[in-house]
């Protein structure tokens, strides 16, 4: 039966099917005494699991992936209010935003979907993100990883503002830093002094677990 | 919007007549791209630089919004650009410049989204369809009154007056049916319209469809001889193939089907498209400028389509042109036309705009690498 249930969800995920089925599905997995967090690891996450690699095998495509992450958001929102008082290991801690001046969020809510999935603890500062702000949340939050996304040529130098500002506020030591988004390159990451870039969100997660492995 | 600093004034246009078959009698590139258009083999593979505003501000120096909002500002620096990389009888471009230009803002501005305006950056619409019955509430623009259709078609004129005979103006870059309908109600939401709310994304999408044909009608009276049909539609690249033969092909090739063919028909989209290659002839452009490498190989993209649409592009604009050396940009031209240029229908192209930034020397690389590697027959 548990079993069942977890693998009927985490079904219903890669298949992208109706969100009110996956509701159900994951109320009926609640009800039926399953863990929350064996929901999140079991259901959900191997769910996005089957999306990712349908993703990589380039059956799936980016309109997929907003779906896929569209019906975790909704699964997690029941799930999450019984998370409250149980300890959960998390994978990791990260504080995600789109850099100051740019307004796509595509990549950054699908990364920050798989990250879920992954069972980060995600802190999103939206888009349009000063730098002052994301040094004002690392010192809040003291996550492990910082995510930054730019779309635009012209707002990527503000990735090297922000780090040039975390660095200013001497706490580059403190965090790793993944950079992503169709403008920014490997080799932009190593000029900026970035320690990760996710060319993908399957990529971006991969990445930000061995990180966090990492040290 | 800033009121644009702009003399609106009319004048007959008659003397555009020809604007582009005078063109053909002096432009070497104009022969090249036209004969890769319809699918022949030049002398030489054709150059297109694909250059917008976050380019061209900064190329000469002032603030990405003063571009935008300033016409004057707009026309010299497009003509500072032409006269840094072409020469007298090397400058014809598909997208052509001078042209007005506001980036994806003038359809969905027309439909009613607000713009941001940011001090170094494009402009942005922001969505205004929030439920299903908004879209019943959505017009088909006036181009002549609505949004910044207006301003592009007084920009043309203006162009027009100031450049006289010496360049075509032409029609600014148009956003394709799934994008616009992406800017209107918001991407992640649009994308997920298609899933489990395919009858709103059609209808949105067709109110989409007829603003841009009602838009691009009247750019066409502006413009006249020399008017071409130039989309981008690269939201249209985030959907599977059944998708996209459902909720993007019907609408854009109703666009190019609603005017004359012409060979310079042009289809732009740099997200993926290694599903979608073998329906994009489909459309009726005559060319197809591709993204990057890893949105769709050209090798994979010429064996499948090569004779039935003429590709452009595939050149990194990030990973190569923008970082890598004059030598490495050449060899990268060099492999690409060796896999696409084969029996004419490549133009060599960026596979997505060129940005800010961008080495000088890297644009003179690219357009020095069709001379030195694009010469027919090609040496294997």
């Amino acid at each position: 039966m548990r079993m069942g249930l977890l693998e009927k969800l985490a079904s219903l995920i890669g298949d992208l099917a109706d969100p009110d089925d996956v509701k159900r599905v994951t109320e009926e997995a609640l009800d039926a005494g399953i863990e929350p967090n064996v929901i999140v690891k079991s259901g959900l996450a191997a769910g996005m699991d089957i999306v990712g690699k349908k993703y990589e095998m380039k059956e799936y495509f980016i309109a997929d992936l907003i779906m896929a992450a569209t019906l975790m958001q909704e699964a997690l929102g029941i799930v999450e209010p019984h998370l409250k008082g149980v300890e959960v290991k998390a994978t990791g801690r990260v504080v995600i935003g789109t850099v100051k001046g740019d307004l796509h969020d595509i990549g950054k809510n699908i990364v920050i979907a798989m990250l879920r999935a992954a069972r980060f603890e995600v802190h999103d500062l939206g888009v349009d993100v000063e730098p002052e702000k994301f040094v004002r949340k690392i010192k809040e939050f003291q996550p492990d990883i910082i995510g930054m996304s730019a779309l635009l040529t012209s707002t990527l130098p503000e990735m090297k503002t922000t780090i040039d500002a975390i660095k200013a506020n001497g706490i580059r030591d403190r965090v790793n830093i993944i950079i992503g988004g169709r403008v920014a390159t490997q080799d932009y990451a190593d000029k900026i002094g970035a320690d990760a870039y996710g060319e993908d969100a399957p990529k971006a997660v991969e990445k930000a677990a061995k990180l966090v492995k990492r040290g | 919007m800033e009121k644009m600093r702009l003399k609106q004034s009319r004048k007959p246009r008659s003397w555009l007549k020809g604007a582009d078959s005078q063109m053909k009698s002096r432009d070497i590139n104009y022969e090249r791209t036209l004969a890769a258009a319809e699918l022949k083999q030049p002398d030489q593979v054709p150059v297109e630089l694909l250059m917008q505003g976050d380019f061209i501000s900064s190329f000469s120096g002032i603030r990405e919004r003063e571009y935008y909002l300033d016409p004057g500002k707009m026309l010299n620096s497009q003509l500072a650009v032409i006269k840094r990389f072409c020469k007298k009888d090397f400058m014809f471009n598909v997208v052509p410049l001078p042209g007005p230009d506001f980036s994806v803002c003038i359809e969905a501005s027309a439909l009613g989204c607000k713009l941001r305006w940011f001090e170094n950056g494009p402009p942005w619409p922001m969505p205004i369809v929030k439920v299903a019955s908004d879209v019943d509430r959505l017009e088909v623009p006036d181009p002549r009154r609505d949004g910044l259709m207006a301003n592009v078609l007084e920009i043309i004129e203006y162009m027009q007056q100031k450049v006289d005979r010496e360049y075509f103006v032409g029609p600014p870059w148009s956003i394709g049916a799934v994008t616009v309908a992406s800017l209107v109600r918001g991407i992640n939401e649009f994308m997920v319209d298609i899933h489990l709310r395919p009858d709103m994304a059609h209808k949105l999408l067709r109110i989409c469809m007829e603003t841009i044909i009602e838009y691009l009608k009247e750019v066409e009276n502006v413009v006249g001889e020399g008017f071409r049909v130039i989309i981008g539609d690269d939201m249209s690249g985030f959907l599977s193939k059944k998708e996209f033969e459902t909720f993007a092909l019907p609408y854009n090739k109703q666009i190019y089907s609603s005017f004359k063919y012409n060979p310079l028909n042009f289809f732009h989209c740099d997200s993926d498209t290694h599903q979608l290659v073998e329906i994009i002839p489909e459309l009726g452009a005559g060319i197809f400028n591709m993204g990057p490498p890893e949105t769709c190989g050209i090798g994979q993209a010429k064996g499948k389509v090569g004779k039935r649409i003429c590709l452009m592009g595939n050149v990194a604009p990030y990973d190569v042109l923008a970082v890598k050396t004059p030598l490495e940009v050449a060899k990268a031209c060099a492999e690409i036309i060796g896999e696409a240029g084969e029996g004419g229908g490549y133009i060599l192209s960026t596979g997505g705009l060129i940005g800010r930034g961008t080495p000088l020397e890297n644009v003179d690389a690219l357009i020095s690498a069709a001379e030195k590697y694009g010469q027919y027959p090609l040496s294997r």
